[in-house]
């Protein structure tokens, strides 16, 4: 059976009141506040910046809500950042920092890349060669109204 | 020593120490003691070597830059040597100058970086906001001196970029003399005479001298074992012959040592500077060869700097080694080229790798928490071990 989702209204009628609320006051704080966990193989490590910008990093893949991707992921580090993005809990969601965890950027020509689009379902893409503490603000910002539409079933 | 039975294994990964980067240690232990320690490395390997042979010596610049975060202008500095060394050219006396400037600059800041990691791993978190200050302040500095341009490419062969901001002696004057000496006189009162950081760091991490030359240390670390050996003093460069300073050495090659040895170096370091900022030359600072700004008036000229935006600047044939002492000990560059714009071959002889064969003489013995502050003593990059 085909079930339409184009609006909190059709959600309240296949789910009911209880998990409608449940869902939106989970996913309220999933928004308010992320814990993200940094994986940094390259040149801008953005631990500081993350504090900045208003996200707590972690250190702990059990605690973490955010993969934070940054430096060009080698072949061999791939399967590392998706063994940690394995061990988070759900609902998880991943940043990539940087160009080079974009798509390799400066290095994408190279046989040692892979870019984190291949292995880990990014949500948000930081650009820049280093990002500035702003452009990670503003890619926290996005993740937040990704998670926000998601559970307003947008 | 216990047998293989009796001992057992854990993993130390993703991030050994704090700042090193992404590396994996396999540890074999006998309760809280250390008994062999497996370096795995590669996780930064991202091909630099293979790429440097697909593109000009100008875009291999910016490959090699991100070799150090924490040391600008130190890795770039040994292949703009070695490609000058190849093409049989010199820069001039202001440009070697002002290089070294920069050069020592670098060394200033992945200093500082390299004893805040230090203090954060032995518990001392403090030191890291009061170093995160003075590097934001000298990046400041570098960018108003280099006139915004990028370290990357600032250093290149034949000279660099463009002249030094007009008002940059000031400024640089003004940070040894106002800005930097705080900074240090703060770091030093936080850990010199600190009990607890001495307890974590004395003793520990010990290398005998024929050890270190063994394994092939270099910079810091291999002056701390008591080896006079320093690039800049034991085969000169660009200007370092007619400067003055120090080379210290400690014989005692424990995590102390280094810390000691950093500290000091910092201070040899603002002492060349200063001396070249009384003794800087003028005139040009790049060869007019390689020159790519808005001076092109006549035809040759014209062709020349179109030929360098196109296609780069073709090597002559042959093969080189230059080496520098970068802040993490000596960074060599092998250039082989078949007389192409792109060399055929280059290697990088990075300081880190040494050092990472001997991590298991080093730490053998120790307890597993010492494990984290001897890495960060010695200062290891992954991204500049792994290339």
């Amino acid at each position: 059976m085909e079930v339409k989702q184009d609006g909190w209204i059709d959600r309240l009628h296949q789910y009911g009141v209880a998990a409608v609320a449940f869902q939106s006051l989970a996913s309220w704080v999933c928004a308010q506040a992320q814990a993200g966990m940094p994986v940094s193989t390259g040149c801008c490590s953005c631990f500081s910046q993350m504090h900045r910008a208003g996200m707590e990093g972690v250190f702990n893949p059990h605690h973490a809500d955010v993969l934070v991707v940054n430096g060009a992921l080698s072949t061999k580090a791939a399967f590392i950042a998706r063994r940690l993005y394995d061990q988070m809990p759900a609902p998880k969601y991943v940043i990539a920092f940087g160009n080079c965890a974009v798509n390799g950027g400066l290095f994408a020509k190279s046989y040692a890349i892979t870019s984190a689009r291949d292995i880990l379902p990014v949500d948000v893409c930081v650009p820049g060669c280093p990002p500035d503490t702003a452009a990670l603000s503003a890619g926290i910002e996005k993740l937040r109204q990704i998670i926000r539409n998601r559970i307003r079933g947008k | 020593m216990t047998t293989l039975q009796e001992s057992y294994f854990m993993n130390i990964a993703p991030e050994p120490a704090a700042g090193i980067g992404m590396c994996r240690l396999v540890a074999q232990l006998d309760g809280e003691k250390v008994c062999r320690i497996d370096p795995h490395i590669g996780f930064s390997h991202r091909g630099i070597e293979k790429l440097m042979e697909e593109h000009n010596l100008l875009q291999g610049l910016v490959f090699t830059d991100k070799l150090n975060r924490s040391a600008p202008f130190s890795c770039v500095h040994s292949l703009v040597l070695a490609a000058e060394k190849l093409l049989g050219v010199k820069a001039p006396k202001r440009a070697e100058c002002i290089r070294v400037i920069l050069a020592e600059t670098g060394r200033i800041l992945s200093h500082l970086r390299a004893t805040a990691n230090l203090a954060a791993d032995t518990g001392t978190d403090i030191v890291y906001p009061v170093v995160r200050k003075a590097c934001q302040q000298a990046y400041a500095l570098l960018d108003t001196v280099c006139v915004s341009c990028p370290p990357a490419v600032f250093i290149r062969p034949g000279g660099i970029k463009n002249d030094i901001a007009p008002q940059s002696k000031e400024l640089i004057f003004n940070w040894l003399t106002k800005e930097l000496p705080p900074v240090l006189i703060e770091i030093e009162e936080l850990l010199t005479e600190n009990r607890i950081f001495k307890s974590r760091t004395v003793g520990i991490g010990v290398i005998g001298e024929q050890d270190a030359v063994a394994a092939g240390f270099s910079g810091v670390n291999l002056r701390a074992c008591g080896v006079k050996w320093d690039l800049r003093i034991s085969e000169p460069y660009e200007i370092y012959d007619s400067l003055s300073f120090d080379m210290p050495v400690n014989p005692e090659g424990d995590c102390y040592a280094r810390y000691l040895l950093r500290i000091f170096e910092i201070y040899q370091s603002m002492s060349i500077i200063r001396q070249i900022l009384e003794m800087l030359p003028d005139g040009d600072v790049l060869l007019p060869d390689f020159c790519m700004g808005e001076k092109a008036d006549s035809l040759t000229a014209l062709s020349r700097r179109f030929e360098l935006y196109g296609t780069g600047t073709a090597l002559s044939a042959g093969e080189v080694y230059a080496a520098t002492e970068s802040p993490l000990g000596e960074f060599g560059v092998f250039l082989i080229s078949d007389g192409s714009e792109k060399p055929y071959r280059c290697h990088f002889r990075s300081a880190g790798f040494p050092v990472m064969q001997a991590l298991d003489l080093l730490t053998k013995g120790y307890d597993l928490a010492d494990v984290r502050v001897i890495l960060s003593s010695l200062n290891i990059l992954t991204t500049e071990t792994d290339r």
